[in-house]
């Protein structure tokens, strides 16, 4: 049974967490367990039962709504909360930068996205009497979006740590002049230049946690729901 | 013959809900059972696909037409089990005597009076 098992946890590891994917699994696990077994009782090679079973159902995606209904409140609570979270990290983390007065900019520009943000977490909190309201989320869209998010984060990573090691660098490759660190003060200096691109993970990791959450707070059977 | 057999899984296809209604309407049952019963319904002419019947029976669910319960099997995965509804029972009569007046009609339209 442990290829069935394998070939139905790779069916759904994308939708892991959430509740209406979880029921789907068990049942369809169940039915193809039947199915080999019952091949097999009528002479078929196990093998043969198990990728006959196996192509039976090759994709689940179009039997999972499109949009669950979520508790949106909750989710929006949990993700903003979550966002704030990081970047305060970060805002914690970049304070060093200070000491050496470059990017003294991008550990400001941090507190202040880090207050925006928790305005908006107090606002949200006194809205406490929307808890249970719920509408439909488009988790599929949301997997699409964090997989974007990525891409194009290591992309722009790419790019900029590229362009920072020509200006610091290029001269010794194009001219052949060597570099001069000359002390701890001009270390700190290029290890800022090339630390300081990576503030911007905030962005995709703030786009990963969506689909995840949204499964979280996915309306379930038991749940009585209100529009 | 291939032509042949996606034909008719066609022509099925719209009255798969009406199918399924049918054999609950003779017990409860699961996924790969009703599968089953429906091939030997049709003397193996006709196998329903597994996604086709999760869609279909997500819709009947959804219409209250069915209801499900969780087996206690002790080993293996848990199976899902079927349940006809009072509606569905009501639903699954409407829809036969509505097919046997197509069924009519449409014989009088396509054959030919000698």
């Amino acid at each position: 049974m442990d290829k069935i098992q394998q070939h139905v946890d790779r069916l759904f590891r994308p939708y892991k967490g959430s509740k209406q994917a979880q029921e789907l699994k068990q049942e369809i696990l169940s039915n193809l367990q039947a199915r080999v077994a019952d091949m097999t009782m009528s002479g078929v090679s196990r093998e043969a039962a198990i990728s006959s079973a196996i192509a039976n159902i090759p994709s689940i995606a179009h039997l999972l709504d499109e949009k669950p209904r979520v508790f949106l409140y909750r989710f929006w609570v949990e993700w903003v909360q979550r966002v704030l979270l990081f970047t305060l990290i970060a805002w914690i983390v970049t304070m060093p930068f200070r000491f050496v007065g470059n990017g003294t900019g991008s550990n400001t520009l941090l507190m202040f996205i880090a207050l925006g943000i928790g305005i908006v977490y107090g606002g949200l909190l006194l809205l406490k009497r929307y808890d249970r309201k719920t509408g439909g989320m488009n988790v599929q869209a949301a997997l699409r979006l964090r997989k974007i998010g990525w891409l194009l984060w290591v992309l722009l990573m790419g790019v900029s740590l590229f362009y920072t090691t020509a200006l610091h660098f290029g001269s010794n490759l194009w001219f052949s002049r060597p570099i001069h660190i000359s002390g701890p003060y001009q270390f700190a200096n290029v290890a800022i230049d090339y630390l300081k691109p990576f503030v911007t993970l905030l962005i995709p990791l703030a786009l990963h946690m969506v689909p995840k959450l949204l499964m979280k707070y996915e309306v379930g059977e038991e749940d009585g729901c209100t529009e | 013959m291939m032509g042949e057999s996606s034909i008719s899984s066609d022509m099925i296809r719209g009255h798969l809900d009406a199918i399924i209604l049918r054999v609950l309407s003779e017990g409860d049952n699961y996924g790969y059972e009703i599968i089953k019963a429906i091939a030997k319904n049709s003397d193996g002419q006709y196998e329903l696909k597994e996604p086709s019947l999760y869609t279909s029976l997500k819709r009947l669910e959804a219409q209250k037409l069915i209801s499900s319960y969780w087996g206690d099997e002790t080993q293996g995965g848990r199976r899902k089990y079927y349940r006809l509804t009072g509606e569905g029972a009501e639903a699954y009569e409407k829809a036969l005597a509505a097919w046997k007046v197509a069924r009519a009609l449409i014989d009088q339209l396509m054959e030919r009076q000698e």
